[in-house]
């Protein structure tokens, strides 16, 4: 809040304190201000009694947001490529999302073997109605990539790269699930690649001349979609 | 920022604020503001007793 109390609705503040920080500070910072619903569902998700039962409904849906994310990252990497003349943060949102949609791919596919090894084919999965609030936490992106700036993404690519499970939990899902470990492959390999890629993120977003409303839109991206995670594990929860 | 958000936000916020947070709050804009009070809200309802529940909107 300006000294004054005085804001502008929609304004965004340029604060010069806020600038000692870097951008992905602040935008994790952000994001620590709502994550306490997805902390919750995850903790009533891993924790439930019966979650031998629910855990490949939670793949399920896993793999209705997962099996977006190449189409969305080339999808934004296109639209920064056509903004890029002149443009350097969306020049640096174009190579950010080509070389991060690599280190994606097949991803989805590797879901899909997991959830077969649990006993449910691959058409099973895909014929699966994906739920509103799933299009709702990728559709928002593709709003954002395609009608004003990519740099969304980013915002939503912290969030989703920025809790990976720890091999303790793997361990102890695999425990109590009594599932074979080889159908824990994406969870476990997230809870690897994760922290890597959530330094490579943050390197990208703090190598870009964010303005103060590059950084709204980061933080709009993230949070809201805390909300729609949050609520893509309580219908899971929910079918128990 | 108490401008901004609805009263029981700010109370439940006010409690446990470090320095970093309050800048962080300050440097939110009003689309922000709205995700935040939203969850923030829906925090308020979950942990609510049933009486009070149906009071949140």
């Amino acid at each position: 809040m300006a000294p004054d109390g005085a804001r502008v609705p929609g304004a965004v503040r340029d604060d010069t304190a806020s600038q000692t920080k870097t951008a992905s500070t602040r935008l994790r910072q952000k994001i620590e201000l709502v994550i306490d619903p997805f902390g919750i569902a995850c903790t009533r998700l891993m924790t439930h009694p019966q979650i031998a039962e629910l855990w490949p409904e939670y793949l399920v849906t896993q793999h209705a947001i997962i099996r977006a994310t190449v189409p969305l990252m080339e999808t934004g990497a296109e639209r920064a490529r056509e903004m890029a003349d002149g443009n350097p943060v969306a020049a640096g949102v174009a190579a950010y999302l080509e070389r991060h949609s690599d280190e994606e791919r097949d991803h989805d596919e590797w879901l899909l073997e997991d959830l077969e090894l649990l006993g449910m084919d691959r058409s099973t999965v895909m014929e699966r109605l994906p739920s509103a609030t799933v299009a709702s936490l990728v559709g928002c992106q593709y709003y954002w990539a395609l009608h004003y700036h990519p740099l969304a993404l980013l915002g939503y690519i912290s969030l989703m790269e920025g809790y990976p499970p720890t091999p303790d939990l793997v361990e102890d899902l695999i425990a109590r699930t009594g599932y074979p470990r080889e159908a824990f492959r994406t969870f476990a390999e997230h809870g690897e690649l994760d922290p890597h890629h959530r330094e490579e993120l943050d390197e990208a977003i703090d190598s870009l001349p964010l303005t103060a409303q590059h950084e709204a839109l980061l933080g709009l991206s993230a949070m809201s979609s805390v909300g729609f995670l949050a609520h893509s594990i309580e219908e899971v929860l929910a079918a128990a | 920022m108490a401008d901004k958000l609805p009263d029981k936000v700010e109370e439940h916020l006010a409690s446990a604020l470090s320095a970093d947070v309050h800048e962080v709050l300050a440097s939110l804009t009003d689309e922000e503001l709205k995700v935040l009070a939203d969850v923030r809200g829906k925090l308020d309802k979950a942990n609510a007793p049933d009486h009070v529940k149906a009071q949140i909107v």
